[in-house]
């Protein structure tokens, strides 16, 4: 390990959708030897992610330590206040500022997602998911021509999955790669306080191949742990890299598990006279109309149809509790293939507060093991199983901490909330 | 159910009128179709022009109204909704209905510049007729259509300036609301303007930072792609 440095510095590695369940046995089972290492002289702990449990929401917490209410970032997807057309919020939609804006030192920010278009920064910024022009995700700018020339690619190309798991991989792979390139030449080049870089491959993989992850007699099981092994590879580099007084945080951003099948929940609102599109109109949300009471985003938010809120708003306000109350009910008796869909429903002002609660749904779902909500608006029946094996769950993203001298400014069960408060509390006892 | 019951009783006491949205082409018609939406009325379009970055929320278009003077056909299913007109049609009303009109104005160098950046984008060269004439030729038909529309006991009219409303958006939202009966949510049809103005803003000094037009379609195939949409 290299020298004692007066000033202690933060290092922090994300892996995106990587549960605490796969982490214990790619450790256990030597796949990630270096890991393995830290966490048995540190903190390793099971962490909550957002509700929903999606990378936009989550990193946007992880990086603000804000819930959505005070960050605005509720999914992929939201609609243009008082109206039902869609967008993409992205890092111009985030309304608190991400750690490295109000820290004192340089920063180094790699590929965490919902930070595109890059924004000024003391320091650098690769932005990550949804990203797609590298001259607008890299700061400064002057960074885009080494960054082409080492080929840094910002995400795999998901869309060849579709086609062959073979060429999906191959991307994959050049995307780690390319990456890793990215890392070494960032480290070695810029001064910095702070470096962050988020590993997302883990998350495209799971989505395609978590029944291979699951299965030792799978095809491809071992390339799944080869993507494994080599992130082990960088942990341990970084590991080794690092000054004595230096921290390091490794977390994931939700968790990931068996999918069993999709459940689509405009369908059964509109199933259940509760969402109408007027026969003959297409199936998307601007032509929602007046006798409709609610709709989903995705993957499981749910919004009233409320009078004076929406064009065609339909629910007084008055009625809202009640109409909340008759929706509660109807999930809770959703039924997939015989078992109950709806583990937990949560209202809106229960679990976000802050200034932004004008965009935030009113009842937010939580399916039960293997059950995906989905909000595909067009959806033609109740299930579906696409070519995902895997989908996203809740309570068990992880944090690892290294060094147990650090124990009692962890929480017993963290959230994704709290990593910029252990962040800031990690520097604030070296000091 | 008792919410749905009542929003329709609600909704049934606007049905009256009909709501159009005129002026001349870039005016801030969109603009004031977006408030209304927002506010809570029903609009009229088909979608068929898409948004780009001359209205990045849309056109808010409706291909039948260029029919108008042919088929009318349409018009009782736009009682209490609104549309959006090019004040050259406006003629053609029917006089068997009863209509509100919100009249957008804006300063003419301020249009004539705004047809000229989308026409440029459009790589179209616009009109031979050049900025003087083709400026004429607006404030004539201004002063027509105007003195038309003081004559037709059918028609109410609100006039609004465009710039005044950028610059001062809650109070026109009140009196957009008084104008069409008062039932408006003046909160979003203001925000609708702050917002805009915002975007205008944030685009001015920081280059493009919501995805444009074309960064969407791409956004939502990577979502789709990994079954987040």
């Amino acid at each position: 390990m290299a020298a004692k440095n007066t000033t202690s510095r933060t290092i922090l590695i994300g892996l995106d959708g990587v549960p605490y369940g796969a982490i214990k046995t790619l450790t256990q089972t030597g796949i990630m030897k270096n890991l393995a290492t830290i966490i048995e002289e540190g903190v390793f702990r099971k962490m909550a992610s957002s509700i929903p449990e999606i990378s936009s929401i989550a990193w946007s917490s992880i990086i603000t330590g804000k819930n959505p209410g005070e960050h605005g970032i509720y999914g992929f997807v939201d609609v243009h206040p008082g109206t039902y057309r869609l967008f993409f919020p992205n890092f111009s939609t985030l309304k608190a500022p991400p750690f490295w804006a109000t820290d004192n030192g340089r920063s180094v920010i790699i590929n965490v997602p919902s930070t595109y278009p890059a924004q000024k920064i003391n320091g650098v910024l690769i932005a990550g998911f949804v990203a797609l022009n590298l001259a607008k995700a890299v700061y400064p700018a002057e960074l885009v021509p080494y960054l082409t020339d080492m080929g840094y690619q910002i995400d795999v190309d998901s869309g060849k999955a579709h086609q062959s798991i073979d060429l999906f991989l191959k991307d994959l792979d050049r995307t780690l790669k390319s990456r890793i390139t990215a890392y070494r030449y960032l480290w070695d080049t810029q001064e910095w306080h702070t470096f962050m870089l988020v590993f997302t491959g883990t998350d495209r993989l799971f989505h395609f191949l978590w029944n291979a992850y699951e299965d030792p007699h799978h095809t491809y099981h071992e390339t799944v742990l080869d993507h494994f092994r080599q992130i082990d590879e960088v942990v341990g580099e970084i590991h080794n890299k690092m000054n004595d007084d230096d921290h390091l945080l490794l977390m994931s951003d939700h968790g990931f598990e068996a999918l069993t099948c999709e459940v689509n929940l405009n369908y059964y609102l509109k199933e259940h006279g509760f969402l109408t599109i007027p026969e003959g109109k297409e199936d998307n949300f601007t032509n929602i109309d007046r006798t409709t009471t609610a709709f989903a985003l995705d993957p499981s938010r749910i919004y009233i149809n409320l009078e004076g809120k929406y064009p065609q708003g339909s629910v007084n306000p008055e009625d809202k509790e009640h109409v909340m109350d008759d929706l509660i009910s109807l999930f809770q008796s959703l039924e997939a293939n015989g078992q109950k869909v709806v583990k937990n429903i949560y209202r809106g002002g229960d679990i976000y507060h802050g200034p932004y609660m004008e965009q935030a749904p009113d009842l937010v779902l939580l399916g039960n093991k293997g059950l995906n909500l989905r909000a595909n608006i067009k959806a033609k029946q109740l299930i579906d199983k696409g070519i995902f094996t895997g989908k996203h769950s809740q309570e068990d993203a992880f944090l690892v901490v290294k060094g147990k001298k650090n124990l009692d400014i962890i929480p017993e069960f963290p959230t994704v909330s709290d990593i910029v408060n252990i962040k800031d509390n990690l520097n604030r006892k070296e000091r | 159910m008792r919410a749905i019951k009542k929003g329709m009783e609600r909704t049934r006491s606007k049905d009256a009128t009909i709501t159009i949205v005129s002026g001349l082409p870039r005016s801030g018609t969109s603009l004031m179709m977006q408030m209304v939406e927002a506010g809570g009325m029903p609009v009229v379009t088909d979608n068929i022009r898409k948004a780009n970055d001359d209205n990045p929320r849309g056109y808010y278009e409706f291909e039948k109204v260029k029919t108008i003077k042919d088929d009318s056909s349409w018009l009782p299913s736009c009682h209490g909704k609104a549309f959006k007109m090019i004040s050259e049609l406006l003629y053609h009303l029917p006089s068997n209905h009863t209509y509100k009109v919100i009249f957008m104005k804006r300063e003419m160098e301020e249009i004539l510049a705004s047809q000229g950046v989308m026409l440029r984008r459009l790589g179209k060269n616009g009109s031979t007729l050049g900025d003087e004439k083709m400026a004429g030729s607006f404030e004539k038909h201004l002063q027509y259509i105007e003195s038309w529309l003081a004559t037709q006991s059918n028609i109410t009219v609100l006039y609004v300036k465009y710039n005044d409303i950028i610059r001062e958006p809650r109070p026109y939202a009140q009196s957009l609301n008084h104008f069409l009966g008062g039932w408006l949510h003046e909160e979003h049809m203001t925000q609708v303007v702050e917002s805009s103005l915002y975007r205008q803003r944030r685009e001015s000094t920081v280059q493009s930072n919501n995805y444009v037009d074309n960064e969407e379609e791409e956004v939502k195939k990577q979502l789709e792609d990994l079954g987040y949409l």
